[in-house]
């Protein structure tokens, strides 16, 4: 009687089973491909980072506009000799010419098409009326040079340290933690003109200030870059492997005693392989943060690009605030902001790859 | 021809910790046969699981052995070389499923990978034929009613009977001789509880596996499956005996109370009125007492068991072990 | 069976309303085991109060007063004891200037912590009391503000707004530097509302702020405080950062202040007055270290309250 009774709920449940397999195999290919959750997931976090980038631009657009006083004013001073009656004048006539008397609807329109279709972002005062855009051209590969390997070499190096002294707890493998986490508690500004004084001013090492004058940047100029290139980098690079290493450290300690680690143990797995295993799976979380800390970076490298005088866009946007070159200013502030928009874009997907548990929902029996 | 297969002597494992030092199994000496099916039982606590991990020779993380050796085939788990052990006992001789094995499987590998990777671990090179492999995996795992599917299938995406079950076909994979499975129906609903039993019965018919170690707080699975059964209580063993005197004779007062705390069906058919349940509660096992560990809950207990410790006494066949002074003067 | 569900059912409440008596129980556990911690924050309080009522106190409480009469060649390091980080620029004793630059950087950290907490907590509480359309509007604003770049935005409204005033400054940080603390405050306070003990609340006929208030706020309060000291330390370093380029508030004597000092009179280089330009960086470490020990404790004992 017993036996019986179990054999027809297992056949009832391998019938159930054989429909669901029967059902998955039969969705054609295109689809499969239309139902993919990662395109899905592509698609829906495209859009939500352009609407971002929609709102900072936005803002970007409304802010200046909206504090009191002339724009103008603030761009142009008043020579010392022309009498202020036809400075207005002048004033009046620049501010039908660049079209600032529009109502402000129309000119956030204007400004939309022209940044859309025309990729125009006004022109630089500074720059004797060079295009806002060319100037941020030049000025961004540089930011990049500064920002992505920075960011690729914490991650990685980081990660590694602090997984390496959570898994072993050794204390020889905690050495380099430790350090690494005494160096983040220096600020980076003031740890850049450390050294500044130490490297440059004393020993001389490495050169100061730009050699070529702001205009003539060009690519000639890169030779030179990498003696300015070096100090910011290593600079970035020790304030910021701390964060990496403490987060690695705790989650590599908590995955530790996770319970596939245990039965791959019994298994008879190598400790080498269920150290990949367990450094892979507890680094997972740390993308999440990529996002948070890729654009901490991003602003730490625009400070660290002013304090060593590295041609970049923090170092232009400060040039551009002494000279009250107001277009200049926000141009590089949407460049920057399209370069955070992207990255985090690009950290997204790529989370979604490493990690099939975004990919594929969970479905079960 | 009895061949004993596992033996366990006189076997010490503390958990230490930032808690303490917690002696989770002190002093174990058992003797496991070829063809048993040896259940183990007692309260949340009392070591089993512990003892279990002590005997694959590869304790979870906070636990240490301290003292005792475990010998499987002959082969010391303890003393010799952790390669040789890994090679030649682990998944070959003995497997093993854990408790709650549902978070078992590494989350981020699809099963066929995960399996692909602990082939490699064994062989120590990567395995050339593919595919011919993992048709006998779906081949094997047919037997524990999984379809082929599953492997390409990651862990999240499988339902909790599906993974303890692919958990035991894993285990299962090398024709182990030993198995040893730890509370294998405690998260499971009663349907998918009694298909693993019968696949656990199956695959000891088919002769794949020859011993099973079950390990388990729920006396009714036991009974169904095991035919020696050993009650431990506070990281001792206190009853050895077959499954039936265990229910039908229980001798150590603590498996009397634990039979006893069992609901039952009357023989008329009406359900048992007097449960009853054990008053107390187990002691700290940072600092285990001197004495009998069950003496401060036991209603029989005499004066020597206040002092010192019971060794096995044998009351009346050779299979039927007790550790109480209570059956002094019957035995040996 | 009923008398056990009855028992499950009543244990969580009465685990977390009796919130103080477990805190005090988890403090004393928590004293004897971080020690170590706990002696290093009794130290930092001690300093700081120290310093606090130094400021106070003649000759350190006037740090504008000149001492040269011949204002600005005058930059002795160490003359005598009387000055001993030496003058600055103007002439005014440096050692005093740098007191009161970290009291002052200490209580902007403090207001601008306020703010931000404030903030956050309004966003991460309300969406899911109210639920429904507040909170989907709540966390899409909390997620877009979450991509923006902090220091960027801030650099770009420094600009724009040319700041000198204090509270600007604490205006711009605040605005920008909530999001993270929102999100977090916001998934507890969804986890916490799934909670067995806020249904049962909720049944019985408890209104929705009551609940929000007496039941889940109380549990919500060390994720709230930890946000908040992560604010009070951020908030300071940040001014520092943007008033070393120059971007940041000028009217308010702060650490930030004095790097900037530092920077745009040259005492740097080619000064190189090292006792002037090292120390604020020192009392940032200090100060970032101290925040970062006081993070850390207090995290470690509310998990294990939780644990």
């Amino acid at each position: 009687m017993k036996l019986t009774e179990m054999e027809i709920t297992e056949k009832k449940e391998n019938e159930e089973q054989d429909s669901f397999s029967e059902s998955s195999e039969k969705q054609s290919t295109f689809k499969k491909f239309i139902s993919n959750s990662f395109l899905h997931m592509a698609i829906k976090k495209g859009i939500f980072y352009f609407v971002v980038f929609f709102i900072a631009l936005t803002l970007a657009f409304l802010i200046p506009r909206l504090v009191e006083g002339n724009i103008l004013e603030y761009i142009y001073q008043r020579p010392q000799g022309t009498p202020q009656a036809v400075w207005d004048e002048e004033i009046k006539q620049l501010e039908e010419y660049l079209g600032l008397n529009y109502p402000l609807h129309i000119q956030y329109i204007n400004f939309l098409r022209s940044f859309f279709f025309e990729f125009d972002l006004g022109y630089s005062t500074l720059f004797r009326l060079e295009p806002v855009i060319n100037i941020v051209e030049r000025t961004l590969p540089y930011t990049l040079m500064l920002v992505v390997p920075v960011l690729l070499i914490t991650f990685f190096i980081g990660n590694w340290i602090g997984a390496r002294a959570g898994y072993s707890g050794k204390r020889k493998d905690k050495i380099a933690y430790y350090v690494f986490i005494v160096l983040q508690t220096a600020p980076f500004f003031w740890l850049g003109y450390v050294f500044v004084d130490l490297f440059i001013v004393e020993l001389n090492w490495f050169p100061y200030g730009g050699t070529v004058p702001p205009w003539a940047w060009d690519w000639n100029a890169i030779s030179t870059i990498f003696d300015h290139f070096w100090l910011p980098f290593v600079v970035l690079i020790l304030t910021n492997i701390g964060g990496w290493s403490t987060g690695a450290y705790s989650l590599m300690t908590f995955e530790k005693g996770e319970d596939y680690l245990a039965y791959a143990n019994k298994l008879g797995f190598r400790d080498k392989t269920m150290r990949k295993y367990a450094f892979r799976n507890s680094m997972l979380p740390q993308f999440t943060g990529l996002n948070l800390r890729f654009n901490g970076l991003i602003g730490a490298t625009l400070i660290t690009e002013v304090i060593f005088n590295f041609p970049g866009l923090g170092a232009t946007m400060l040039l551009a605030f002494k000279n009250h070159d107001y277009n200049l200013i926000i141009g590089t502030f949407i460049i920057t902001i399209i370069i955070v928009v992207v990255g985090n874009y690009l950290i997204d997907m790529c989370y979604a790859v490493l990690d099939p548990r975004i990919r594929v929902g969970g479905k079960g029996e | 021809m009895t061949e004993e297969v596992i033996k366990i002597k006189d076997l010490k494992g503390y958990y230490r910790g930032s808690f303490g030092v917690v002696h989770a199994v002190d002093g174990v000496s058992l003797s496991v046969n070829k063809g048993d099916i040896m259940g183990i039982t007692g309260e949340s606590g009392c070591g089993k699981t512990s003892l279990a991990e002590l005997i694959t020779g590869r304790p979870i993380q906070l636990l240490h052995h301290e003292g005792g050796q475990v010998y499987v085939n002959d082969l010391s788990m303890y003393e010799l070389v952790a390669e040789v052990v890994r090679k030649e006992i682990l998944c070959k001789v003995m497997g093993y499923v854990p408790q709650a094995s549902q978070n078992s499987l590494n989350p981020v590998k699809k099963i066929r990978n995960f399996i692909l990777d602990a082939m490699r671990e064994r062989i120590g090179t990567k395995t050339k034929n593919k595919e011919k492999v993992l048709n006998q995996v779906a081949e094997h795992f047919k037997k524990l009613g999984l379809e082929k599917s599953v492997i390409d299938k990651y862990p999240h995406e499988l339902s909790g009977g599906m993974k303890q079950r692919v958990v035991v076909g894993i285990s299962t994979l090398w024709n182990p001789l030993i198995l040893i499975v730890d509370e294998p129906t405690s998260a499971l609903d009663v349907t998918t509880q009694q298909l693993l039993i019968k696949t656990l019965i199956n695959l000891k018919k088919a002769g794949i596996v020859e011993t099973i170690l079950f390990i388990s707080h729920d006396l009714p699975t036991l009974a169904q499956i095991c035919n020696l059964c050993i009650i431990m209580y506070a990281g001792k063993i206190v009853e050895k005996a077959s499954m039936d005197d265990i229910i039908s004779n229980p001798q150590h007062p603590y498996t009397k109370m634990l039979i006893r705390s069992i609901a039952c069906f009357n023989p008329d058919g009406s359900a048992e009125t007097n449960l009853e349940g054990i008053p107390g509660s187990p002691p700290d096992l940072k600092r285990p007492p001197k004495g009998c560990r069950f003496y401060p809950r036991c209603s029989s207990s005499l004066e020597k068991c206040k002092e010192n410790y019971p060794p096995f006494f044998i009351p009346r066949t050779e299979s039927n072990q007790v550790a109480c002074w209570l059956y002094e003067e019957v035995g040996d | 069976m009923t008398k056990e569900m009855l028992l499950e059912t009543k244990g969580p409440e009465l685990e977390d309303s009796s919130f103080k008596e477990v805190l005090k129980e988890k403090y004393h556990n928590a004293m004897a085991r971080y020690k170590a911690q706990l002696i290093l924050l009794f130290v930092f309080l001690v300093v700081i109060l120290i310093i606090v009522i130094l400021t106070y106190i003649p000759p350190f409480n006037e740090p504008e007063k000149v001492y040269w009469v011949e204002g600005s060649r005058d930059n002795f390091r160490d003359p005598t004891f009387k000055h001993l980080l030496g003058t600055d620029q103007h002439g005014r004793d440096y050692l005093t200037r740098l007191l009161h630059a970290i009291r002052n950087s200490l209580v902007f950290g403090f207001i601008t912590g306020l703010l931000c907490t404030g903030i956050a907590v309004f966003l991460g509480v309300i969406g899911p009391f109210k639920g429904g359309v507040t909170d989907t509007t709540t966390s899409f604003i909390t997620n877009i503000a979450l991509v923006f770049p902090q220091i960027p935005f801030i650099l770009l409204m420094s600009a724009i707004l040319q700041t000198r005033e204090w509270w600007v400054t604490m205006l711009i940080i605040g605005l920008f530097t909530w999001p993270w603390a929102a999100r977090s405050i916001r998934s507890q306070v969804l986890t916490l509302k799934e909670r067995n003990y806020v249904k049962v609340a909720k049944m019985s006929g408890l209104k929705e702020s009551k609940i929000a208030f007496v039941e889940v706020l109380p549990n919500v309060l060390p994720y709230i405080f930890l946000a908040f000291i992560i604010f009070l330390g951020n908030a300071i370093i940040i001014e520092a950062g943007i008033a070393i380029i120059g971007l940041g508030q000028q009217n308010w004597l702060t650490l930030g202040l004095l790097l900037n000092h530092a920077v745009s009179w040259g005492l740097i280089y080619p000064r190189r007055l090292y006792a002037m330009w090292l120390t604020p960086g020192i009392c940032l470490i200090l100060i970032y270290l101290a925040f970062f020990i006081i993070h850390s404790s207090v995290s470690r004992t509310f998990e294990q309250r939780k644990a």
